[in-house]
C-alpha cells in the first residue's frame, strides 16, 4: 500500500509523535529531514521568523509534490509537515520522512521533497533580526520603487 | 466588458496594500493586465518577474484570461524550508 500526507500547522512540530509514520513492515528504510529555525542568516543575527502561506493553495501544492515523489520513486511512503505563524530558533519549520523497501530511494525522495517545497510551496518567510528589523526572504527585489521612494 | 475577481496578497504585497485580499473589478481580461492595475492602484512599481501567478490556487502563465468568480494571487518568490 502506498501512501502520502501532507499537513501545514501552526503547532509544534518538534513534539509531535512521528516514529508511527516508519512502520511499515515492507519499509527496511526511513529516511527523514528536518528544517530548522538557525539564529543566523546572510550574517545577520536573527530572533524569530515569521512563516505566512496561502493555506488552500499549499495543500494542493503539498499534495501534488508528495504524488510526484510516488510517482518517481520506488517508495512506500511519504509525509510533510509544514509550519506556520510565529517560530523560535529551534523549532522545526519543516518536516519530510520518506519510507522504502532500500536506503537510496528514500534519500533520493526526501530530497526531492524538500527541494521541490523550496521551489514551490507558496509559503512565506519574514526574518526578524536582533536589532529589531524584519525583512521577507527572498523578496528584496519585487518591489522597485515605491511612490514614496518617488517622493523622497 | 468588466470582470470581477478575488485578489489575494502575500508576504511583502500584503505589507504594501494592507490587506489580505479585496475584490476588484475592472476591464482586465488577464492576470498581465489585473497585474499592471494592481501596481497602478498603489502606485507600485513591482518587477513581474520576481512573480508568479495562481489562479484558483494553481500556477497559471500570466496570459491566462480571467474569468468572473476567480481567486488570483501574485506570489512572490516563496522561502519555504
Amino acid at each position: 500500500m502506498f501512501s502520502k500526507s501532507f499537513e501545514i500547522t501552526t503547532e509544534n512540530i518538534n513534539s509531535l509523535p512521528k516514529t508511527d509514520w516508519f512502520d511499515f513492515p515492507t519499509a527496511g528504510a526511513a529516511v527523514t529531514f528536518e528544517g530548522r529555525v538557525r539564529n543566523h542568516n546572510d550574517g545577520r543575527n536573527v530572533s524569530f521568523l515569521e512563516y505566512q502561506t496561502y493555506e488552500e493553495m499549499s495543500v494542493k501544492v503539498g499534495n501534488t509534490i508528495l504524488k510526484n515523489a510516488l510517482d518517481r520513486f520506488d517508495i512506500t511512503a511519504v509525509k510533510c509537515i509544514h509550519r506556520y505563524g510565529k517560530l523560535k530558533i529551534g523549532d522545526i519549520a519543516v518536516w519530510v520522512v520518506a519510507v522504502s523497501s532500500h536506503r537510496r530511494e528514500s534519500f533520493e525522495a526526501c530530497q526531492y521533497v524538500i527541494d521541490t517545497i523550496k521551489d514551490e510551496l507558496p509559503m512565506w518567510k519574514k526574518e526578524h533580526y536582533t536589532e529589531g528589523t524584519y525583512e521577507w526572504v527572498a523578496c528584496h527585489r519585487c518591489l522597485e520603487h515605491s511612490h514614496k521612494k518617488h517622493n523622497e | 466588458m468588466k470582470t470581477k475577481v478575488t485578489l489575494k496578497y502575500f508576504a511583502m504585497l500584503r505589507d504594501h496594500t494592507k490587506k489580505s485580499e479585496e475584490e476588484i473589478e475592472g476591464t482586465f481580461s488577464n492576470a498581465h493586465e489585473l497585474f499592471e492595475l494592481i501596481c497602478s492602484n498603489y502606485q507600485v512599481k513591482l518587477d513581474k518577474s520576481q512573480f508568479k501567478v495562481a489562479i484558483n490556487e494553481c500556477y497559471e502563465d500570466f496570459n491566462t484570461v480571467l474569468e468572473n468568480g476567480d481567486t488570483v494571487a501574485f506570489i512572490p518568490p516563496v522561502a519555504g524550508g
